[in-house]
């Protein structure tokens, strides 16, 4: 039992100690100074560090005439992290000038485990005493460009750097526009320590790829930053303890606003002289590559041509150069993809073509050579990229051999897509409708709207009509009230078109009696002066009223078997009576 | 039942005074036809410039889809792809199935620089409310108007007869009433107060403000088609497709 146990122990151990053996092969050396531009009788911090080993020989660094060097000490480091390992040791000096000039120092050699490891030289710039030399600045702001003086559709790396040696918060960065250029991105941007004039900055870099979409100058504007950086502490101001502890929380900011300096590009057109014809404007260095899906097929079967268009290019528009009809085939195609693919110099543009070829015939067809032409700024020439020639080998279908034993064939011509030959737009229209005035006139907008009413409108009054007489039917008590004053004018009418005076005296009673039975839904040739006075009264008639009402009803009794002498003219008692009418309809 | 013949009586007497031919002044038609036709020669003979103008002047006195596409030609002809692209979005008012319009718009689209992504609903509502973009105004109008007719025709039998036929014919007739009333609210809607433009100028600068001291937010191109929100003396405040949005000068772009 205690001998299995160790022996997990042992196979624990060499798993766990793995990675370090395996690692401490891998050991490299890496030279570094603090600033690469001084003055006479200034120094300069020189660091060794021996990177995958803490067992290395101590480095010699070759002794020259320009300068001297004192070792300060090592300082080794040893990490595991997600169980990957890593230990390095670091050899400080510091370098002591001792005349002006450009000057290496190393490379450096040592001999580990019988391996040579080599470190290789940084270059110092030793100015003399009482030169200028550029004092590090907070932040600086520049752009720059891969070249000045590009072609036309050349690529050109832009890169924007944003290096500072103080804490900067709250910056807000303003791209130039790039108005006369295609723009490709690199990567939203990175991060890096670099030298610039001789001092050690922390590099922010946005890089784009630029192709310049016309000739002559272009000037790229200034890209411009905001920022509030962080003003270096005062440490003698405060010995409080509890000071340096909140510092941190209240540390005082400055604003700064930079630009960089704008960019004058000179742009050169493409050479005439031997430009192909139909040339798209592909400036870099292409290539062209081809495969296919499968090589053994049967007639009538498909198989994948990939062709890839590759390079430093904006290839985004190209196009191949296709070839002759090929009668072998019948070709599709499918819609060209684009890869970007940022690098170190630029991006790399991928777009890559695929037909379906599917051969008519069995035989070893050969497939046609496929050629893009780009222009090489290198050569300064126009270059043709093509693609290697591939082969097929096609039996016979089945299908087809069934045919063929059968001895029938269709006969038919075979079919091909309609080749577009040019490219232009549809004349114009020619027929004299083109003269009708089609805007709206006032009239036709009237004549809408009134159309637009009208249905609803005419349906509502069905609607309404219709509801009414439903309602006369169910109440007949509604229907007399609601029409007793027509019925009353309709008979008052007719009597008004006899003209007869005894004829009207003698109806006009009955008349009255039976509107206000139809008001008061009682049987009208029944009512008593009385009972009229009665009912009136109560629905608030106006004593005034129901007087006139007595009156006429009297004078209409009396007169009607009276001699004509003390009769009223016809008109007059029907004139009367409408009014009657009129004055009780209100009170209804 | 005499009233509703009545009814639809007077109803058919109004539909008819919908296709009564306009009349037009017998002198002044005939010296349009007669520039018509100057103008159509001059097309054919490349000289682009005077067919435009003659297609403008009658467009003066004479608005129609074809006049418009006729002079958008013209425009292409001569390389201004934004006046093209807004005759031709003008002609689409009138004459929104003419195939050959369809075709040449594409084309100019195609020779334009921006490129702008849209929200990319637009061809589903395209599809679903075909008829929305299929019809101009006036046949929306008039289309809307007939089932206006027909429903209440429908409705008005109903009060008198109450039949299952009449009922379904009655719900599907109402539902075409209420997408046919929508559409062409919305077109009415649409016509009166959204405004769309194009860039007519070879670039145009988009700023953040309405005057020259604003900061130039983006640029734009001929052709370049764009909503317009609101209109100052001489700036207009513009939105695009992918929603950005800022001031341009009016000079630069053309309101369809």
């Amino acid at each position: 039992m205690m001998l299995l146990s160790k022996f997990k122990a042992t196979i624990l151990l060499c798993i766990l100690l793995f990675p370090l053996t395996a690692r401490a092969e891998d050991v490299s050396m890496r030279l570094k100074v603090d600033k690469t531009k001084l003055q006479l009788g200034d120094t300069l911090q020189l660091q060794l560090t021996v990177k995958g080993t803490q067992s290395a020989p101590h480095p010699k660094i070759p002794k020259t005439n320009a300068f001297n060097l004192q070792y300060l000490g090592q300082s080794s480091q040893y990490q595991i992290i997600n169980g990957a390992s890593s230990s390095s040791v670091v050899f400080t000096y510091t370098v002591f000038p001792l005349k002006e000039g450009t000057f290496e120092i190393g490379p450096v050699n040592v001999i580990h485990k019988g391996r040579k490891i080599t470190a290789n030289p940084v270059t110092i710039q030793v100015l003399p005493a009482n030169a200028k030399v550029q004092k590090p600045q907070e932040i600086i702001l520049r752009t720059l460009v891969s070249t000045t003086t590009p072609y036309y559709n050349q690529q050109i790396l832009f890169t924007l750097q944003f290096a500072r040696r103080a804490d900067v918060t709250n910056a807000r960065l303003e791209m130039p526009s790039f108005d006369d250029f295609w723009v490709e991105d690199l990567e939203e941007q990175r991060e890096a320590n670099r030298v610039i004039d001789g001092h050690t900055y922390l590099v922010t870099e946005v890089r784009k790829a630029l192709f310049p979409n016309k000739t002559g100058t272009i000037i790229i504007d200034p890209a411009a930053i905001q920022c509030e950086v962080f003003l270096p502490e005062n440490r003698r101001q405060s010995r409080d303890p509890f000071s340096s502890f909140f510092r941190g929380f209240r540390r005082r900011t400055k604003r700064k606003h930079l630009q960089s300096q704008p960019i004058k590009l000179q742009v050169k057109p493409l050479p005439e002289k031997g430009k192909p014809a139909n040339f798209y404007p592909l400036v870099g260095n292409i290539e062209l590559t081809s495969g296919l899906s499968k090589r053994k097929l049967e007639a009538g079967d498909s198989t994948t041509l990939t062709i890839t268009v590759s390079g430093n290019a904006n290839i985004r528009d190209a196009g191949l150069v296709e070839p002759e009809e090929i009668p072998e085939f019948k070709i599709y195609d499918d819609k060209p993809q684009v890869e970007i693919i940022p690098q170190e110099s630029g991006v790399l543009g991928k777009k890559i073509f695929k037909k379906a070829l599917v051969p008519l015939n069995a035989g070893s067809p050969k497939i046609p050579v496929y050629e893009i032409p780009y222009f090489n700024p290198e050569t300064k020439r126009y270059e043709i990229a093509q693609t290697s020639p591939l082969a097929l080998t096609v039996r016979a279908s089945a299908e087809k051999e069934k045919l063929h034993a059968l001895g029938s064939s269709s006969g038919a011509v075979p079919k091909k897509a309609i080749k577009m030959l040019g490219k232009d737009i549809l004349s114009v229209y020619t027929h004299p409708n083109a003269l009708e005035n089609e805007q709206f006139s006032s009239a036709e907008s009237t004549t809408y709207s009134l159309l637009f009413i009208l249905s609803p409108g005419i349906f509502i009054g069905l609607l309404s009509s219709r509801k009414r007489s439903q309602l006369y039917q169910k109440n007949i008590a509604v229907r007399r009230r609601k029409l007793a004053l027509k019925s009353a004018h309709q008979k008052i009418q007719k009597i008004s078109a006899t003209g007869d005076t005894n004829e009207a005296y003698a109806q006009t009673a009955k008349i009255i009696k039976e509107y206000l039975g139809d008001k008061l839904t009682l049987p009208g040739g029944a009512l008593t002066p009385q009972e009229i006075e009665t009912k009136l009264h109560a629905a608030g008639v106006s004593r005034e009223t129901i007087d006139q009402l007595n009156d006429l009803m009297r004078e209409c009794e009396f007169c009607q078997f009276a001699s004509s002498q003390g009769q009223k003219d016809c008109s007059q008692i029907i004139q009367q009576s409408k009014e009657l009418l009129t004055k009780l309809e209100k009170h209804f | 039942m005499k009233a509703v013949k009545k009814i639809i009586g007077i109803q058919i007497l109004f539909i008819l005074l919908l296709f009564v031919p306009k009349a037009h002044a017998q002198a002044e038609t005939q010296d349009l036809n007669s520039l018509f036709l100057t103008a159509n020669q001059n097309y054919q003979n490349g000289r682009y410039q005077e067919a435009a103008a003659a297609y403008a002047t009658i467009l003066k006195s004479r608005e129609n889809g074809y006049l418009y596409f006729n002079l958008g030609n013209c425009y292409l002809k001569m390389t201004r792809i934004g006046q093209a692209i807004l005759n031709y979005r003008r002609a689409q008012k009138f004459i929104p199935r003419f195939a050959d319009l369809s075709m040449n718009l594409e084309y100019a689209q195609q020779e334009t620089k921006d490129k702008i992504e849209s929200k990319g609903y637009s061809q589903l509502l395209q599809t679903v409310f075909f008829w929305y973009y299929r019809l101009n105004k006036r046949e929306l109008i008039i289309s809307f108007l007939v089932i206006n007719f027909l429903f209440f025709l429908l409705a008005s039998i109903k009060i008198y007869t109450q039949t299952d036929a009449v009922n379904w014919l009655l719900i599907v007739v109402g539902i075409i009433y209420i997408l046919s009333a929508g559409s062409t609210g919305a077109k009415l809607y649409q016509d009166k107060f959204t405004q769309s433009g194009v860039v007519t100028e070879d670039e145009v600068e988009v700023r953040s403000g309405n005057n020259l001291q604003s900061v130039v937010l983006f640029k734009l191109h001929a052709g370049t088609e764009l909503t317009v929100q609101e209109v100052d003396t001489s700036w207009l405040k513009i939105t695009l497709p992918d929603g950005k949005i800022g001031w341009a000068q009016k000079k630069g772009i053309g309101i369809i």
